[in-house]
């Protein structure tokens, strides 16, 4: 969901790539409207890339057609249930890190790297 | 007895962003773990908003703070996300929906999502410490443009302000507030004896139009020490030992309760704690209040809208007016974003509009 926002980075800002992570699974309650609504915001590759780069490879290379529930599930599991804890983000255009503390990632910027 | 911290005008600094970090930022980071406690009943406007969402919408709180309006959104089967920058108060809204809330340390003013992602966007009390029309421009840009534009269902959003317009039970001592007493007593001072004290409801102030508005202001948070009331400064000492060092943390229920109501007071009455603000050096260190001031731009009648509608047009967003539906009038033109305003109002001291994108 998150892309790099440095000033004249504008290729290659999404998705963002995860290094040195620590993951927590939180178990989610299933929220098949959320899914439903965000599937067509999604950017299959992005998503399916980054989950394989946290080590979750249980989504299929293309977007399911038809879903099954298995494959809900793992869904819901990596856009729900995986929580990057520590770690940080990297802009493969600019090389920019934003770091990841206590589950939060810290998009601000030095004054220098602002677009406005 | 000390002077009471009340609310003074703000001088504009030529560096709006650095003025921001010292007179907002660090101040919430400051009072973070305080702020939060004061800041737990959504507004009822928000709330309402909150619950008219689509199940399973995703939006942005920009300017979240502690994240209260985080359950709110949950409750409505939609999901929003935290936004803010001070990393103290992101640590506590991360507790909210049972430690699962997803929180993003950022600038109001940026943009780090993807294009398209929210089905909705709300700022509560956060674009007002923006402290120039542009900053203030790029905090409603900022929450627009992550918005999802598309043909059927518009995205919508919800923005709070504080007003300039304060209503009689306001104490917040301020704005309209201010300058009505500031006008009385030019007025008093000028032998004319003219122009009451309280001030009216919101916006009618205008009686008592001789002194200029005052809408930059910077609010005093006081920071209270754990010991309640009973800390005169000369108090004697066998009183003053009661106090034991440490219980400025204190993690027992009763008082953390106590805290709450003391916090939720503050709030509701920002100046007028019962702490006195001392001058006179103690020989041993006790707990002293501490007084930090945030800049605030209080907002008069219609600044609001029209600050949405200049961020709207220079982000390309086509205005439709409010109550034009799409049954009755066609889009502006195919594939054209537009923007429209669908309510706005002043409730309880502060500015509030509501609207909706689409495509």
């Amino acid at each position: 969901m998150l892309a790099c926002h440095v000033r004249n980075c504008t290729k290659d800002n999404f998705p963002l790539a995860f290094a040195d992570v620590e993951l927590v699974v939180k178990p989610a309650e299933e929220n098949l409207d959320f899914l439903r609504r965000f599937l067509p915001k999604l950017d299959w590759r992005a998503l399916v890339d980054t989950a394989r780069s946290l080590g979750d490879t249980a989504l299929p290379d293309d977007m399911p057609a038809t879903w099954t529930d298995e494959q809900l599930q793992a869904l819901h599991h990596v856009l729900l249930e995986i929580h990057v804890e520590e770690g940080k983000m990297i802009c493969r255009g600019c090389g920019h890190v934003y770091p990841i503390q206590n589950g939060i990632p810290n998009m601000l910027l030095a004054e220098h790297e602002i677009s406005r | 007895m000390g002077p009471k911290p009340v609310p003074v005008p703000a001088t504009p600094s030529d560096d709006p962003a650095a003025a921001e970090e010292k007179e907002v930022h660090e101040v919430y980071e400051a009072i973070a773990p305080h702020f939060a406690r004061t800041r737990f009943k959504p507004w009822p406007l928000i709330e309402r908003f909150l619950a008219t969402l689509p199940a399973g919408a995703l939006g942005l709180d920009a300017g979240a703070g502690n994240g209260k309006y985080l359950p709110a959104a949950a409750a409505a089967g939609a999901w929003a996300i935290a936004l803010d920058r001070s990393k103290g108060l992101l640590d506590i809204a991360r507790g909210q929906l049972a430690n699962t809330a997803e929180c993003v340390r950022g600038d109001l003013c940026d943009v780090p999502w993807r294009s398209g992602l929210f089905d909705f966007a709300i700022s509560v009390a956060a674009i007002h410490h923006l402290s120039t029309p542009d900053r203030r421009a790029d905090g409603v840009r900022a929450l627009l443009r992550p918005l999802r534009l598309a043909p059927g269902e518009p995205s919508r959003f919800f923005i709070y302000v504080w007003a300039y317009e304060q209503g009689p039970l306001s104490r917040r001592k301020m704005g309209s507030l201010a300058d009505a007493n500031a006008a009385a007593a030019a007025a008093a001072a000028a032998g004319q004896g003219e122009g009451g004290g309280g001030g009216g409801s919101g916006g009618s102030s205008e009686a008592v139009a001789p002194v200029d508005k005052v809408q930059d202001v910077m609010v005093p948070w006081i920071l209270a020490p754990q010991a309640p009331k009973a800390s005169k400064p000369k108090e004697p000492r066998a009183s003053r030992k009661t106090r034991v060092k440490g219980t400025r943390h204190p993690h027992a229920q009763a008082q953390e309760q106590q805290e709450r109501q003391e916090a939720e007071q503050q709030e509701q009455q920002p100046d007028s704690e019962p702490i006195p603000a001392t001058t006179a050096p103690a020989p041993e260190p006790e707990p002293e209040p501490q007084v930090f001031n945030r800049y605030y731009h209080l907002f008069v009648e219609g600044e609001l809208r029209a600050l949405v509608e200049r961020a709207a047009l220079q982000d390309g967003f086509v205005l439709r007016a409010t109550g034009d539906d799409d049954d009755i009038t066609p889009s502006p033109q195919e594939g054209h974003k537009w923007l429209r305003v669908v309510a706005e109002g002043w409730e309880a001291d502060n500015w509030w509009i509501e609207g909706e994108v689409g495509v």
